[in-house]
């Protein structure tokens, strides 16, 4: 196994012949348009740049000029394969603010599609980053299965991927016929699938050689670099704002919250695993719930024209990729005076300096993957 | 602020009705407070409450102090820095204010603190103090314009090196603007006359 290490002699550093290598923005295994600028010993890497910006559109410019209803829509584009998650932030946000109390119903539909969500997205990042590695077969089964939530996606929201019905105030849309049905047929199927991965991966030789012990981040440094989501539960920090400060109904639902040992890749990989049959267990306990209050109301008393009392509010979710944060200031108007995403990919790409210091480049692919961005929340 | 003539407005709403406001409330006897408040007796200018978050605004030349001892203090302990962004305020006496939003793991708090900024003043970098600070401050300064003192790096982040102006300033138009970026990158040899690139959405 490669240990990271560089030991910086003065026969080295005179011996020295660094290459730059340029990887990206054009490049599958960057998940977007990502450019990391490499300084490599050998194959070695020993210093890194990131060069973002590409797929920047102004988005937090834009909001400040468009009608609370009108931003929405702007949100399933920015992390575009969990778009459910970034609207839920959203209208949370404005309903802070605004004071607007959203039914009970809405309220469990909410979370049983953001917990789909988080499995899409934990499956389409499970997918590319054994691709990445090497593990082409791991990419088919994880799509097979994805197919399932899209196709719920497709019959409640009418889109696949930029899913948009949820609306401040509770939910455009009732659960159509059939929801439940096919939400537990898709929970029924997941577990035996998640074991039919891990048969491929847990104790593949290729799978431990290129994940165990790479890009290791203490609790500290995790800490210290902002890093949220599973990134930093695999480190061993125990922490989720579905516990921390639990939105919607998490403080009704019983889970989990799964922590890695040694915060490395190996240990990100486990973690987002065990992630999604805990956000199983969240979606049958709700489909439970949601029984009981069917039918009822899904959307709340709101004012034709959304006008939030002047002032500011930070709200966040535990979106597929860490914390989504939104400082929202208002004015008064029907138009934000500042509205500021914190995304959480972004934050989380910083600590891949600290990570692939002293790794090979190869093991930079790797690292790029169990980061698990998405360019379009990183840009904006 | 810019004008909105031509979006619409609901009926029987008048524009010159003073908008109703969150309820701020003084916040008093916060221990932590009091500990900042003994140690940086002229650092907290105002200490607020707003939506159950407390708001603190900071004087400018303290704040990475003020940042480490709210780190180190065994009974603070915020020892994450969720978010840092930075707002411009053209009609404020102090145009520029930087945001941060802190988060203590043990005591899961969180605390805002604010720092005004004077046209051209530049604001401590607390980089030192959260290594996390280090690309959010990169994008203030990208997006609103606010320097940085003592960042170890202090570059645009999303836009090009060369770009001209900051966007999240609110003098900054929202459709296109001649920018001698666009014309030597994007092929753009002249702008015609009289043509349209604005882009404007109605």
């Amino acid at each position: 196994m490669h240990k990271p290490e560089i030991a910086i002699t003065r026969e080295r550093l005179l011996a020295a012949r660094e290459m730059v290598l340029n990887m990206g923005p054009q490049h599958p295994s960057t998940h977007g348009v990502l450019r990391v600028i490499l300084k490599l010993d050998g194959e070695t890497v020993i210093d890194l740049d990131c060069d973002i910006g590409y797929l920047h559109r102004g988005v937090e410019k834009i909001c400040e000029n468009r009608t609370y209803v009108h931003i929405e829509p702007y949100f399933d584009r920015l992390d575009y394969v969990a778009a459910v998650s970034n609207d839920l932030c959203y209208v949370e946000t404005v309903e802070k603010i605004a004071g607007i109390e959203v039914p009970e119903k809405a309220k469990y539909i909410r979370v049983i599609l953001t917990e789909l969500q988080r499995i899409a997205s934990h499956l389409l990042w499970l997918g590319t980053h054994a691709m990445d590695i090497g593990a082409v077969t791991i990419f088919l089964y994880a799509f097979r299965e994805r197919e399932e939530i899209l196709k719920i996606f497709e019959n409640y929201f009418g889109a696949r991927l930029t899913a948009n019905a949820f609306r401040i105030g509770g939910l455009q849309y009732d659960i159509y016929d059939g929801f439940e049905e096919q939400v537990r047929a898709f929970c029924r199927i997941l577990p035996e699938r998640l074991k039919e991965y891990e048969t491929i991966l847990n104790e593949n030789r290729i799978w431990l050689q290129r994940t165990v012990g790479i890009g290791i981040l203490t609790a500290e440094e995790a800490k210290d670099l902002g890093v949220t989501g599973p990134v930093l539960r695999a480190s061993g920090v125990k922490w989720d704002i579905r516990k921390a400060f639990p939105y919607e109904v998490y403080d009704q639902v019983e889970f989990e919250i799964p922590v890695g040992e040694n915060g490395d890749t190996y240990d990100r990989y486990l973690v987002r695993m065990e992630e999604m049959r805990q956000s199983r267990l969240i979606i049958l306990q709700c489909l439970d719930k949601l029984k009981k209050l069917h039918p009822g109301p899904v959307l709340g008393k709101v004012p034709k024209v959304i006008r939030p009392p002047v002032g500011e509010v930070y709200h966040s979710i535990e979106s597929p990729k860490g914390e989504l944060g939104i400082y929202l200031v208002s004015n008064g108007t029907a138009f934000p005076e500042r509205l500021r995403i914190r995304p959480p990919s972004l934050i989380n790409l910083q600590a891949l300096k600290k990570m692939a210091i002293g790794h090979l480049v190869a093991d930079v692919v790797a690292l790029i993957g169990s980061i698990d961005i998405v360019l379009g929340e990183v840009d904006r | 602020m810019e004008e909105k003539k031509d979006k619409p407005t609901p009926k029987g709403a008048s524009a010159t009705k003073a908008p109703p406001t969150l309820p701020i409330v003084e916040l008093t006897g916060d221990p932590i407070l009091n500990r900042l408040r003994a140690r940086f007796p002229t650092a907290v200018l105002e200490a607020v409450t707003v939506l159950g978050m407390p708001t603190l605004t900071i004087a400018r030349e303290q704040i990475v102090d003020v940042c480490r001892f709210l780190r180190d203090d065994e009974e603070a302990q915020f020892d994450f820095l969720t978010d840092l962004t930075a707002r411009h305020i053209p009609e404020a006496e102090k145009p520029f204010q930087v945001i941060y939003h802190l988060y203590s793991f043990p005591r899961n708090v969180r605390w805002r603190l604010k720092v005004n900024l004077a046209e051209g003043e530049a604001c401590p970098s607390v980089v030192s103090v959260w290594s996390a600070a280090n690309w959010m401050e990169r994008e203030a300064y990208d997006l609103v314009g606010v320097r940085f003192e003592g960042h170890p790096d202090l570059r645009r982040l999303l836009l090009p090196e060369d770009w001209e102006g900051h966007p999240l300033r609110k003098d900054y138009p929202l459709e296109f603007r001649y920018n001698r970026w666009c014309e030597k990158h994007l092929n753009m040899i002249a702008f015609r006359e009289g043509t349209e690139y604005s882009g404007r959405f109605e």
